[in-house]
């Protein structure tokens, strides 16, 4: 019985490590870093109808997505948020997903991610996001974390469902772009985790996380080959 | 036996240690490089203090008194070194701090940061010369020994030098899962199953983390955890010379390292009276009046030959109460803490709070913790009061000295809490987690022991520590790949 559980065991681990890292090579794709949201934090409530809808300009080519901050995370059973990429009037949709509580949950802020679009640079897009409540009231409505400041003069949102549009504010939400290759995804991820890193071990830091799992696996191995 | 089988069997024992020390070091390693530099709970601040503490006694260069108050959302106004306050400032410290959607600005195709080759110039002075210094007041062995490395590294760049002392850390770190493993031997576990309590206390993802930062509370933790240690030789073995060193090391490096070691001094004497206790086999019921007369006396000697200033600023006497009266202040401080949501956010920030407090642990993880501990708890319960316990858990005497431990350390820490917020009305300590991280081995000790004890058996024993180590390292690795790499990459 030992043994087959101490099998059982590094095996779950291995299972369950394996699982980790398919979630989180499907989930990698990187933010735009650069800009943050300086100024004073808002919250854009997320109304029983219509939507919130913002208008981006993307930056670079390979758009896959936004990242997108919503405050009291965790959607509870039967609510639902539907995300849009709409044209620059609003009107069309070119990109749709939605998310539940049953849905995997993601990493750092939702995810609204989608087949990418190779020529993205210079284009005008607009961001629609709608709630559908559950069968239990929340006591404190959803809602999408935005921003007012200096660095937001330009941009704005509006809340359909109440007919306003805020103008310099944003919604806290980052364009998502990632290389084509699971190789060059995994050479962006060190990239990033080199930055501001000893020179020494540039190019190695995923390595060491990924060096750190195996060893797990080995002590699991070897500490379950025989008891006290 | 001859020497290649003495040699054989020592290996085979130490294999499971001597992995899993390789394996903390990893994963340390591996953190210390995910947490941006500075994004540690007042790293900045213990980093300063360590460069602080290096620089000669004979200061060389023009100091400039200044009354400017520090803003605490501008690390360009603290009086730090110049090479701090820039580095900082370049490494984006107020734009991420505390702001959990904000991240540094990364340059792409590119391993190297966009301000990175002026943070490694080394052209900044590294000396403070605005005074009074923002650095730490609390006179620590590890500011002592940080500032010994950042002596000797001393013409690397600041990244480098952030970076060897966060793995003066993990060094530290290291010992104290020794500490545990030694301490499971006392116990009478075999290696294996050490090597596997060990594990608990190495993969605690908090532990890690606070083993991955430039900070005194590793040292603080290592300190309690070699008291413990040093009692469970005096509470199992006897009074040997070396239990008597060891506890009494302990309390030393406890006391010379952050406040709260002074724990560590009121700790001692408890220990040294259950030890009384046991080699004199005494009945409590006969000699309780001589117990309270005896402690009462050691107060009173407390009292009367401590420094008053010491005891005034140790109780903070001097302040002057915001409340009507010391009732009312403690209920109005019992009715801000002790809640739900306050314990949920102790033990959350116990568990899993990293880098700025901001990169946390889900709630539904924390249930789950919460529920394995309520068995746990359950099953300590029935143990205490059980007169055959199983034989192969823990003495009950070690277990009551852990759970002494815990409540002195819970004590101490909400009475200096108690005693700002009686003083200013604001919780402005705060009763986080990771300020309890001193007693793991004690917790870890007794949740094993409460989940043991269901188990029955020690076979059974054997796999419900081995699942809770396999259970405990799922979770780092969730917490470094699914909360810190995203929180500060992605």
């Amino acid at each position: 019985m030992k043994y087959r559980f101490n099998q059982l065991l590094v095996l779950t681990l291995a299972g369950g490590i394996g699982l980790l890292v398919i979630a989180f090579l499907g989930q990698l794709r990187f933010p735009d870093s650069s800009v943050n949201f300086l100024g004073e934090t808002k919250r854009a409530e997320l109304g029983k109808n219509g939507a919130l809808l913002q208008p981006v300009r993307i930056d670079h080519n390979g758009l896959e997505g936004f990242q997108i901050f919503m405050g009291n995370t965790g959607l509870s059973f039967g609510e639902q948020l539907s995300f849009k990429l709409l044209d620059a009037n609003c009107q069309v949709t070119i990109q749709k997903q939605s998310t539940t509580s049953l849905s995997l949950p993601p990493i750092n802020g939702m995810r609204f991610t989608f087949d990418p679009i190779a020529e993205s640079r210079g284009e005008a897009y607009c961001l629609s996001i709608e709630y559908r409540p559950g069968l239990i009231d929340r006591r404190e409505r959803p809602y999408i974390r935005a921003t007012e400041g200096d660095m937001f003069l330009d941009a704005s949102y509006t809340d359909t469902g109440k007919g306003k549009t805020h103008v310099g504010r944003t919604l806290q939400i980052r364009p998502l772009y990632a290389p084509d290759t699971s190789l060059g995804r995994l050479q962006e991820l060190e990239n990033r985790l080199s930055q501001y890193k000893p020179a020494f071990v540039k190019g190695l830091v995923a390595s060491i996380g990924l060096i750190g799992i195996l060893l797990g696996l080995l002590f699991f191995r070897v500490i379950s080959r025989n008891d006290d | 036996m001859i020497p290649e089988q003495v040699t054989t069997n020592l290996a085979h024992r130490y294999f499971g240690l001597g992995l899993l020390l390789v394996l903390f070091i990893v994963l340390g390693v591996w953190q210390a490089l995910l947490i941006p530099f500075f994004q540690g709970p007042d790293e900045q601040v213990h980093y300063a203090t360590v460069q602080y503490w290096a620089e000669p006694d004979e200061k060389t260069w023009p100091i400039h008194e200044s009354t400017e108050l520090n803003r605490s959302d501008d690390i360009r106004s603290y009086r730090f070194s110049e090479e701090i306050r820039e580095a900082a400032y370049r490494l984006q410290f107020d734009e991420i701090k505390w702001q959990t959607t904000n991240t540094q600005i990364f340059v792409g195709n590119s391993p190297n940061g966009q301000f990175e080759q002026e943070i490694t110039d080394n052209t900044w002075k590294r000396y403070i010369d605005d005074y009074p210094v923002n650095a730490s007041g609390t006179w620590s062995l590890y500011y002592y020994f940080g500032s010994k490395m950042e002596s000797f590294f001393v013409s690397s760049s600041i990244l480098n030098r952030i970076f060897f002392s966060r793995l003066f850390s993990l060094f530290i770190g290291t010992l104290t899962v020794l500490v545990a493993y030694a301490a499971a031997r006392k116990l009478g576990w075999g290696s294996r199953l050490s090597a596997l309590f060990a594990s608990l206390v190495a993969f605690q993802p908090m532990f890690i983390a606070t083993s991955a930062i430039v900070n005194i509370d590793i040292l603080l933790v290592f300190a309690f955890s070699l008291f413990f240690y040093g009692a469970i030789n005096w509470l199992t073995g006897g009074t040997s010379s070396k239990s008597v060193c060891i506890t009494l090391a302990a309390v030393g490096i406890g006391i010379f390292t952050k406040g709260p070691g002074v724990v560590l001094l009121a700790l001692f004497p408890v220990l040294v009276a259950m030890v009384l206790y046991r080699h004199f086999q005494w009945d409590w019921r006969k000699h309780f009046l001589e117990g309270i007369l005896a402690l009462f006396t050691l107060t009173c000697l407390v009292f009367i030959f401590t420094p008053p200033h010491i005891l005034s600023d140790f109780l903070r006497l001097e302040s002057v109460s915001a409340f009507s009266g010391p009732i009312a202040s403690l209920s109005a401080y019992a009715e801000k803490t002790l809640s739900i949501s306050a314990f949920l956010w102790t033990t959350t920030t116990y568990w899993g709070s990293f880098g700025w407090l901001d990169a946390r642990l889900s709630e539904g993880i924390i249930r789950i913790i919460l529920a394995i501990e309520t068995v746990a708890f359950f099953g300590l319960a029935w143990l205490l009061f059980d007169r055959n316990p199983p034989g192969f858990l823990p003495a009950k005497k070690v277990l009551l000295f852990a759970v002494l431990s815990i409540i002195f350390l819970q004590f101490a820490i909400r009475f200096f809490d108690w005693r700002v917020f009686d003083a200013t009305s604001k919780i402005l300590i705060g009763t986080p987690g990771r300020y309890f991280l001193p007693n793991i081995i004690p917790h870890l000790l007794l949740i094993a022991t409460g989940i043991g004890y269901w188990a029955g058996t020690k076979t059974r024993f054997i796999l419900v520590i081995k699942t809770l180590s396999f259970l405990i390292f799922l979770l780092s690795l969730y917490s470094s790949w699914f909360i810190i790499l995203p929180r500060y990459y992605l």
